[in-house]
């Protein structure tokens, strides 16, 4: 009896472990997982170099206070995982690829008309790109006295596929 | 001699039947214990730690009782799937120790829930219960000190996340369900306490029953005999 209950105890917490244990080489980020993938890996970026990641987003282009331009993939959220509570940004990597990436369209604007693509690649390095960028005031008008410095990640992007309908894509996530 | 054969046999009935209706009456306790340790073991499944925003409706992160022991288990802490670790990650980036020690509390816990609940379904198979009656009592106290542990130990991260998650955000706070089985686990104590007074009673009955039946009887009046 003691040994069938131990029996018992010991297949419980195997189960736990080797639940515990699901680590992954492959990450398809969806709709659903696409914020807190994203924050995921802007927080441990290490976790995740070199491992196959793939994500939908739209072309942005950041432009730095010193000119020099990023063409990024993204989406807009809110400043953290499951807030509403202002200061929206975005989220994404700065994309390097070989080929054609299209420009973006409507990058800022509140519509999901942009230009959408589907990327397919590796976080290529945990190595951060600090950029400074022109902050605004309240009104929305730029303070280039008072840059604010934004983080991101490069991606290595191994394929790219233009999506022509981007209806079904949320440009704005908050969870 | 024959005297004698029917003393010890009234005594022997006496002690069969007292301890028959003490195992009855006891029965019902470790059942109580067994069915409290399976409600704490599904509490686990409620919020350890989560975000709560006042600005909001709901949580914004959180992550279960459950989801802290398999990080534990696995060391697995920046994990991006949700289903098996919940927001966890988020939480790491932020109170990496408090949540570290929350998951070796969790993982405590849930061992001796299940070695609670075991031990408490082998004193009902086996009708044993008075002998398990103190592990009963150390268990359940064990089990209400871990759920205070992780509940404090949830709560201790409110500051460090205010600060960094929400941004100072006043509105923010970290609340954990964990009071609640930590409750109940306090309550649940009466049960085996319970049954341990209901033993000693039982066991003094059994002796009062023993020492009535090795008196002989006594006479009253002309032909009535009465124990005593």
């Amino acid at each position: 009896m003691r040994r069938a209950l131990l029996i018992v105890l010991l297949i419980c917490l195997s189960a736990l472990f080797f639940a515990s244990c699901g680590g992954s080489d492959r990450y398809d980020l969806t709709e659903e997982t696409f914020f807190y993938g994203m924050t995921t890996m802007q927080m441990y970026p290490e976790e995740y170099v070199g491992k196959a990641i793939s994500f939908d987003c739209f072309t942005y282009r950041l432009t730095d206070v010193g000119g020099s331009s990023y063409l990024c993939g993204v989406r807009k959220c809110s400043s953290g995982y499951g807030c509403n509570c202002g200061k929206d940004t975005i989220i994404g990597f700065i994309l390097d690829y070989e080929g054609a990436i299209p420009e973006p369209k409507n990058q800022s604007e509140d519509t999901s008309d942009k230009a959408w693509i589907h990327v397919e690649g590796t976080i290529a390095s945990a190595e951060k790109e600090e950029i400074r960028i022109p902050s605004y005031d309240a009104s929305g008008v730029a303070n280039p006295n008072a840059p604010e410095t934004v983080v991101f990640y490069h991606f290595t992007v191994v394929s790219l596929t233009e999506i022509a309908d981007g209806s079904g894509l949320a440009y704005y996530v908050s969870k | 001699m024959a005297n004698k054969k029917s003393v010890e046999q009234r005594k022997q009935t006496a002690r069969t039947e007292a301890l028959l209706a003490k195992r009855r009456k006891l029965r019902v306790f470790p059942l109580i214990s067994l069915a409290m340790t399976v409600i704490l073991l599904l509490l686990m499944l409620t919020n350890w730690a989560a975000i709560y925003n006042t600005d909001i409706p709901g949580n914004e992160i959180e992550y279960t009782g459950f989801q802290s022991v398999s990080a534990g288990l696995g060391g697995n802490y920046k994990s991006m799937d949700t289903d098996t670790f919940g927001h966890i990650a988020t939480f790491y980036a932020y109170a990496g120790g408090a949540v570290k020690t929350l998951s070796l509390l969790s993982v405590i816990l849930l061992f001796v829930l299940v070695v609670h609940a075991l031990t408490e379904l082998f004193a009902v198979i086996t009708n044993k219960q008075s002998a398990f009656n103190v592990l009963d009592v150390i268990f359940t106290a064990a089990s209400a000190g871990l759920f205070i542990g992780c509940y404090a130990v949830a709560r201790s991260m409110d500051g460090v996340m205010i600060a960094g998650y929400c941004n100072g955000n006043p509105a923010c706070s970290v609340q954990s369900s964990a009071i609640i089985p930590a409750i109940l686990a306090i309550l649940a104590l009466a049960s085996p306490i319970l049954a341990m007074v209901f033993d000693a009673q039982g066991m003094r009955e059994i002796r009062e029953a023993e020492v009535a039946a090795q008196r002989p009887p006594q006479k009253i009046g002309k032909n009535r005999l009465v124990k005593r």
